[in-house]
């Protein structure tokens, strides 16, 4: 394994069996195949794809959550299969989507933020100091401690969930579409909290997001899935510059432009997402691809390319 | 930039919001229905505790003298016994006092029990799912199935009938609506993102239950539990109305209904004092449940 990076996935795949009524049986739905990446010291790297394309089936693989099919992912070089939940979750902490459904509706801001202490058999009074530092760390003022969730406002509570995955200091962060729930006024004071606290304490994150212009800013290399393979592979500059695979250069194509007047973006993408039940043959993308010709449809483009950029086309030498 | 962001949330004015309980304090303050339940309830209990305070006689105590002696409003009746005395000469107010606690510790450990069983039952089905969920569920038809009354009888006919296993067999049979409740509920909360970063810190799956689950099942519990005790009430009286309940001398309300039967043209009031008391009593629980169902959900309704 390589040493610097943290977490590296080698080949994961995550088969599930999805029952189609009572006496049809049960088939396979790949929602992750040949899932092959590492996450270094520091390091963002987004995850950008459609919904049902796998991305949130490998947030739950790396928080441990549920185990690949095959493949194995390492964390700082040791396979995860033999580390227990409770050592994972010393270095592996997600942030979710929704902060109205992340927090406990029961539970004060003070014993959410304590909780991972609380696991690790920290005592009440160190608990306390570091939950107050925490809150502040993360903008929030020391009298939300005794407040509930549904007396914050989305912004708020997301600040709680970052202090609750941040607060045993861990190495890397699972951003699960972290802003997509918050408005948009908020949305960049998350992220630009998520950029400071990466730089200060020194985080990895996994960035999964839709939002492109999220990932552009947030992210050092940037992974495109679809239908759970990954299918370009590279750093964010080269990647919105000169895309190399026509699923990810109609996603760029798709971001509005700041301006108006220019109309909404023409969607480069034909027909809808595939069932993922019945995946196109070859190429799983040729069904929607405008420059789609017969071996797309037969053979699988595999990915590959630079050590920088990799992408997983027939065409993406001509593609710009 | 982090300085900037603190101080900006800090110059916001305090949240207005009340917390959790404080809105259900004020909820429950201008619920005319949740607060006349408690009343009732409060002072059957209050009433039952000070029974041997308060009763003017032994509930056991017989005068065979003065039997059937009509309430002090009836013109033959006298102030000595308020609500009069039974067939055997015992003093029907203190009859009725002790047999309120009657009533209320049966319905209270039937109650109890039952919610054990129920939830424990709910809880297992709704948050593993796949077999477990289809086995409860199969357990939760079957006693649905069943009719309570006849089940009950017929344990109270092979068993023998006291007061230990009225209870018990009230709790044993009335865990139904503690198991569907919880199992939908844990059902909507399984997923839910907290159970989720929960499960990613390594919690133990008994404290993600326990302290993370549990108490966010506890609202729509209470209501069934106040439900489930008004119906066991009612069904120890029941059973006790039917010989197969609570044994004599002791003084329960069924019981008491049972044996003013036979009076039932000549003295009316022997049935009418204990069967109102038990109206008020359920009336009461059922006021409460209702009301702590819209006062702890107020947008689930």
């Amino acid at each position: 394994m390589m040493t610097n990076s943290i977490l590296s996935v080698r080949r994961v795949s995550k088969v599930y069996h999805v029952k189609q009524g009572i006496f049809a049986g049960k088939l396979p739905l790949r929602a992750l195949q040949d899932v092959d990446f590492s996450l270094d010291h520091g390091q963002v790297v987004g995850l950008v794809g459609e919904s049902g394309c796998g991305k949130s089936t490998l947030a739950k693989i790396l928080l441990g959550l549920s185990m690949p099919t095959e493949g194995e992912v390492y964390m700082h070089g040791k396979p995860i299969r033999d580390i227990r939940v409770q050592e994972r979750a010393k270095i592996i902490q997600p942030i979710f989507q929704d902060p109205f459904s992340s927090l406990n509706p029961r539970k004060n801001i003070a014993q959410i933020v304590g909780l991972p202490l609380l696991l690790r058999g920290f005592e009440g009074a160190e608990i306390r100091s570091r939950v107050g530092e925490m809150l502040e760390r993360v903008g929030l003022p020391q009298r939300t401690l005794g407040s509930f969730p549904s007396q914050m406002s989305g912004g708020q509570r997301q600040r709680v969930a970052i202090a609750r995955a941040l607060i045993a200091k861990p190495q890397i962060l699972i951003c699960d579409e972290p802003t997509s729930a918050l408005d948009v006024s908020v949305q960049s004071q998350i992220l630009n909290l998520l950029r400071e606290l990466r730089t200060e304490l020194n985080l990895s994150y996994l960035l999964i997001s839709h939002d492109l212009s999220v990932v552009r800013h947030m992210s050092d290399r940037v992974m495109v899935m679809y239908m759970g393979r990954i299918v370009e592979y590279s750093d964010v500059e080269t990647l919105f510059e000169t895309p190399q695979h026509p699923y990810t250069k109609a996603l760029l194509e798709t971001i509005l432009p700041p301006s108006p007047g220019q109309g909404l973006p023409k969607l480069q993408l034909r027909g809808d997402f595939p069932n993922p039940i019945k995946p196109p043959s070859g190429c799983a993308f040729h069904p929607r691809c405008s420059l789609a010709q017969g071996k797309c449809q037969n053979v699988r483009p595999v990915l590959e390319g630079s050590e920088v950029h990799k992408a997983a086309c027939f065409f993406k030498e001509t593609i710009n | 930039m982090s300085e900037k962001i603190t101080s900006f949330v800090n110059d916001l004015p305090e949240p207005q919001l009340l917390s959790p309980r404080q809105a259900m304090v004020l909820r429950a303050r201008n619920h005319s229905g949740f607060l006349l339940g408690c009343i009732g309830l409060i002072s059957i209990i209050l009433l039952a505790l000070a029974a041997p305070i308060i009763a003017p006689f032994d509930p056991s105590k017989q005068d065979l003298l003065s039997r059937l002696q009509p309430p002090a409003w009836y013109e033959a009746g006298d102030m000595g016994h308020i609500f009069g005395t039974d067939q055997l000469g015992r003093d029907y107010l203190s009859r009725l006092l002790y047999g309120a606690q009657l009533s209320l510790i049966i319905g209270f450990l039937a109650m109890i029990l039952s919610g054990i069983i129920g939830t424990t039952l709910g809880v297992i089905a709704g948050y593993f799912g796949g077999w477990a969920d289809l086995i409860i569920t199969f357990i939760i038809t079957t006693r649905l199935s069943m009719p309570v009354v006849l089940i009950a009888l017929s344990i109270a006919a092979i068993f023998g009938s006291s007061l230990q296993i009225v209870i018990l067999i009230l709790g044993l049979l009335l865990w139904d609506g503690f198991a569907v409740v919880a199992r939908s509920a844990t059902i909507q909360l399984r997923d839910a993102e907290y159970l989720v970063a929960a499960r990613a810190l390594g919690m133990p799956l008994w404290r993600i239950i326990l302290f993370e689950l549990l108490p966010n099942l506890r609202d729509s519990l209470i209501v069934v539990a106040t439900l489930e005790m008004a119906h066991a009430i009612l069904l120890e009286a029941a059973l006790s109305f039917l010989g197969l309940g609570v044994q004599p001398p002791l003084p329960s309300w069924g019981l008491m209904i049972a044996e003013g039967k036979d009076y039932l043209f000549f003295e009316p009031w022997l049935i009418m004092i204990p069967g109102v008391a038990l109206f008020l009593l359920v009336m009461s629980i059922n006021l409460l449940g209702d009301g702590l169902r819209d006062i702890t959900s107020p947008d689930g309704r």
